[in-house]
């Protein structure tokens, strides 16, 4: 499967709530949204690095590995790429473990936007753009 | 993906927020007519007037130098920056989020070489810049949590949660881009630091 699948499935399950009339299940698909909005980042990022020799773990630490590694990426925004993908991390959290907070479709709205918004300017970077393009 | 000008053809009541930065919007707002410029300032917010003794720009004030001239201990700075930010209305902060956030500002410290007194400094930024764009100003709600990551336990740090009264997703991913690339990302030890930016409920 290639990671793009990841973003298609988040757009998808958006798209199915509108067909849904249960609010708590319209509330799932949101939230299994975010979560895919993520991963495709994540896992974009994450094959563009292996590709251009960055060596990441195979453990749950590849998270963090991935996000402390764009720091260290060429360029102005580097840390700017951390800081957003920490923050894409950190809405998926909140997502799939905190039920008490409530996530509507402008919630995985956001994500999608956020998640390609930070691969396409990913894509510009001289170091990794041109494997994140291979991915998205 | 939507640009920003199809975007802002369908949501010209809000098109501030489409304005790539506060100087722009800025330039825009001055070719107004004098009755439209009213309607923006008499706005209420809810951000008071900044501190007047910090007239710095933001641009990161270096370790050593700043604790020197303030001659107090690094926690005594922890403490006074969160103090400031909650009295100055920059952010709030649960009290029970107090001390983990606390603590990790004493890690960046001690890590990072990282001025606490920068996150009081971001958060004016983050005020000014939301002031000049964000039209319904009086739905902002700005709050400093402590985040830790719950499969990833190298994964943490602060996140500044930004709430707005916009359903647009395309606003609100362009206002937590600006953010997260323009404001605290140059000091050591920013990068610690995100921003969130969610839809008000």
């Amino acid at each position: 499967m290639k990671p793009n699948t990841l973003r298609k499935l988040s757009s998808q399950f958006v798209s199915m709530s509108h067909g849904i009339s249960d609010n708590d299940l319209k509330e799932g698909l949101f939230r299994a949204s975010i979560d895919k909005s993520y991963y495709y980042a994540f896992l974009v990022i994450r094959e563009a690095m292996t590709a251009i020799g960055i060596n990441i773990t195979k453990t749950q630490n590849a998270h963090s590995q991935v996000i402390e590694k764009l720091k260290e990426l060429n360029g102005p925004l580097a840390v700017a790429y951390s800081r957003e993908l920490k923050s894409l991390r950190d809405q998926r959290n909140d997502a799939i473990y905190n039920l008490s907070k409530k996530i509507d479709e402008t919630d995985a709205n956001t994500l999608i936007l956020e998640a390609s918004g930070l691969l396409e300017k990913l894509a510009k970077n001289k170091s990794i753009g041109a494997e994140i393009l291979n991915y998205i | 993906m939507i640009s920003a000008s199809q975007s802002t053809d369908h949501f010209q009541n809000i098109r501030r927020l489409s304005y790539s930065n506060p100087q722009s919007f800025s330039e825009h707002r001055n070719e107004k007519q004098p009755y439209e410029r009213k309607s923006v300032t008499t706005n209420k917010f809810l951000i008071p007037k900044p501190i007047t003794y910090l007239k710095e720009t933001f641009e990161g004030i270096p370790n050593l130098y700043s604790l020197e001239n303030l001659n107090v201990q690094s926690t005594d700075i922890i403490d006074y920056t969160l103090e400031t930010i909650v009295k100055a209305r920059f952010a709030s902060i649960d009290p029970k989020q107090l001390p983990e956030i606390k603590r990790y500002l004493s890690k960046m410290e001690t890590l990072d070489n990282y001025n606490p007194i920068n996150l009081l400094f971001m958060l004016r930024k983050t005020n000014n810049y939301l002031r000049d764009t964000v039209q319904d100003r009086k739905g902002i709600v700005i709050e400093i949590k402590y985040f830790l990551d719950e499969e990833d336990d190298n994964l943490d740090g602060i996140s500044i949660d930004i709430y707005l009264r916009v359903k647009d997703a395309k606003k609100l991913s362009d206002v937590w881009g600006y953010l997260n690339e323009n404001i605290g990302s140059e000091e050591s030890g920013g990068e610690r630091i995100f921003f969130n930016v969610r839809e008000k409920m």
